[in-house]
């Protein structure tokens, strides 16, 4: 079969690719895990951005008179995005990927040309990236002593643990609910439900989970009405589709998604999807690069990544007690 | 000739000196390298020290509540919670026993054994 060979150790072909195809590959590192469906993204954040969320404490409506009489409208509140600096550093030999690729070309009945084998190779790290982000943009943790060997993970602070200095610093109060389990799962969510604000139980919020919860919840609905219940899926504005359940109460508008990003995680979280936000480079700040080493292939990238919850409050943000 | 061969074998004596200088430096950047690794190691010893240290041993801030229930103690991570639709302070689990003993049996995750 030397017809199908491919000349694997050619950095300037990756190079090119990853010149080339720059902007989708943005795309999918920073649009492609499936949180990154649901939170609103923050383009271009070096360092730390603060971002002010505006609180209409005061009722804005009066009885009429002639005078003018402003009141206090809204209180400024500041939240700090913060993003660190991380790389990706691979040396690979992509001989070693040769089978792989023409076994899968050979099953898509594709060619080289329609799916070059620098595409297959990216498509390996980006999809181990990503997954990794996933993870972190809810479990990370900022190191307290930065380490050259941090993951992802220990680089800058995710939403699990936005929310547990949120109740620490007594912002959020948690809900009494215990584990959430198979018998439990439906009961327990609409224990949390009843501290939804009522504007969010109109408007709709989503709850998001673990597929672990997620799957008791459904497998404690079934049990409890005999009936599964409404599987939906919500669009976002950039048109990825997110799969999850129409909640049975408020409006018929909230929905329960579950994220792999919260695997291993007790935490149940009712937010609207928009409070959710993450932080990241501008498109032009991204670095990807190839380099060759005799038959090696040397592959970095640089990227910025951080999170953030925007509003922490009771009835806006409500969580169960557990981590 | 003769200056040219000495030139050769001056510089053939001064490449000898450089690749003796070369070979010391290397050896030195290894021990250096081993020292930085041995640190790290250390560092990492320290941190996890840190991390796995009793709970019983960790400062609590001033939000934070000791609950005794029992023979057993816990420290009380959230300040407030809610509890079938009601908000309680964590210092009432240590007047309403009740309370207590329901949040314990629940496992909730803001309270957590002292050992």
């Amino acid at each position: 079969m030397a017809g199908e060979s491919v000349v694997y150790t050619s950095a300037e072909a990756f190079q090119d690719y990853v010149r080339q195809f720059r902007k989708e590959l943005y795309r999918q590192l920073y649009y492609g895990f499936k949180t990154s469906y649901l939170a609103t993204p923050f383009e271009g954040v070096k360092g730390e951005e603060i971002i002010s969320e505006s609180v209409i404490t005061n009722a804005l409506v009066r009885r009429w008179s002639k005078s003018f009489n402003p009141v206090q409208a809204a209180e400024i509140k500041p939240v700090k995005l913060v993003t660190s600096l991380n790389k990706v550093d691979i040396s690979v030999t992509p001989q070693d990927y040769e089978k792989s690729y023409l076994g899968i070309l050979r099953r898509k009945g594709q060619n080289p040309t329609d799916w070059p084998f620098e595409e297959y190779m990216m498509k390996q790290f980006m999809d181990k990236v990503m997954q990794e982000m996933e993870y972190a943009i809810w479990h990370a943790e900022a190191a307290a002593v930065p380490n050259a060997n941090d993951e992802l993970i220990a680089t800058f602070d995710g939403y699990l643990k936005h929310i547990a200095t949120a109740i620490t610093n007594n912002e959020v109060t948690p809900v009494a609910t215990g584990a959430f389990t198979a018998n439990n799962a439906v009961a327990s969510l609409r224990t949390m439900w009843a501290d939804v604000d009522e504007m969010y139980k109109e408007t709709g919020t989503d709850i998001f989970m673990s597929y672990e919860l997620y799957d008791y919840y459904r497998i404690n609905y079934k049990n409890e009405f005999k009936a599964n219940p409404i599987e939906t899926e919500t669009i976002n504005e950039s048109g990825y589709v997110a799969k999850g359940l129409q909640y049975e109460l408020g409006a018929g508008n909230s929905f329960i998604t579950p994220v792999p990003g919260l695997a291993g995680s007790g935490r149940v979280i009712i937010t609207p999807r928009n409070n959710l936000i993450y932080g990241m480079d501008d498109p032009s700040d991204l670095s990807f690069n190839f380099e060759q080493e005799k038959r090696e292939l040397c592959f970095w990238m640089d990227f910025r990544m951080g999170a953030q919850i925007l509003m922490k409050r009771d009835g806006i943000l409500v969580v169960n007690d557990q981590a | 000739m003769e200056d040219l061969q000495k030139q050769i074998t001056a510089l053939q004596e001064e490449a000898e000196i450089n690749k003796a200088k070369i070979a010391a430096l290397e050896s030195h950047i290894v021990d250096k390298g081993n020292e930085l690794v041995d640190a790290q190691d250390r560092i990492r010893e320290l941190e996890s020290s840190v991390s796995i240290g009793s709970l019983a041993d960790q400062k609590t801030t001033t939000d934070q509540v000791i609950l005794s229930y029992g023979k057993k103690k816990y420290l009380v991570t959230a300040p407030r919670f809610k509890y079938q639709g009601k908000v309680y302070n964590a210092a009432e689990l240590n007047t309403n026993k009740d309370l207590a003993k329901a949040m314990i049996d629940l496992s909730v995750g803001f309270i957590q054994e002292l050992k």
